[in-house]
């Protein structure tokens, strides 16, 4: 038995891929942002917001962590995360989503985990969407460029 | 070179190499405490590698 509906089939563009698909270009980077000095863990930290300036469209967040010598457990480990959809808009919401365990790949994770959510506001708590991260545990000295205290964050639009 | 393993209930859970982040970890985790041990400086050893005996950290890379 068919679903009700309206067909729209035929208004979903023919995929195409030509090229390469590389995901580290400049074209698909929106945004990059590095830790730095001590994070708490389970509390929740802008990594950006409705005022960092990114265009509608949807994204996925790479995280690459390496923090065996700032308390965490990451060893070379880099994390993906679902896509989602960002309208910088200002809000007008309590509302949470929590994103889904990133995956990840690398040598070692340990258990640990860096945690997102999209956090809106109620236009008087001042109406703006963030992207937080939270870490698992607490992390201290982080430093981007010096090995074991790395924590990183490159978002990706990866459509309009 | 010289490294902080992070112990919680007598396990090693993490490292950290500077006084300063041991002092900061001191007042945000009071759980923690911490032991100083000598790590080759071409070892990322992970904690399950590590192993605590006489209150002293043993490397276990095998």
């Amino acid at each position: 038995m068919a679903l009700l509906g309206t067909v729209i089939s035929s208004n979903i563009a023919s995929p195409t891929i030509t090229g390469s698909a590389n995901i580290s270009s400049s074209l698909a980077n929106a945004h990059t942002a590095y830790a730095s000095g001590g994070y708490t863990a389970g509390t929740w930290y802008d990594i950006f917001t409705g005022e960092t300036g990114l265009n509608n469209g949807m994204y996925i967040m790479v995280c690459y962590a390496s923090n065996f010598t700032a308390g965490g457990g990451h060893y070379f480990w880099t994390m993906c995360s679902v896509p989602f959809y960002w309208a910088p808009t200002s809000t007008n919401s309590g509302s949470t989503f929590t994103f889904p365990d990133m995956l990840g790949t690398g040598l070692a994770d340990n258990g640990y985990k860096i945690n997102l959510r999209l956090k809106l506001n109620f236009a008087v708590d001042g109406g703006v969407m963030r992207l937080q991260m939270s870490p698992s545990h607490t992390l201290t000295g982080l430093s981007w460029g010096t090995n074991g205290k790395e924590l990183g964050f490159f978002l990706k639009k990866i459509g309009g | 070179m010289k490294i902080f393993a992070i112990v919680v209930d007598n396990k090693v859970i993490s490292f950290v190499t500077e006084q300063e982040q041991v002092d900061e970890l001191t007042v945000l985790e009071p759980t923690y405490s911490f032991i100083e041990f000598e790590c080759p400086d071409d070892v990322h050893p992970l904690p399950m590698q590590c192993e605590i005996v006489d209150g002293k950290i043993v490397l276990n890379l095998e």
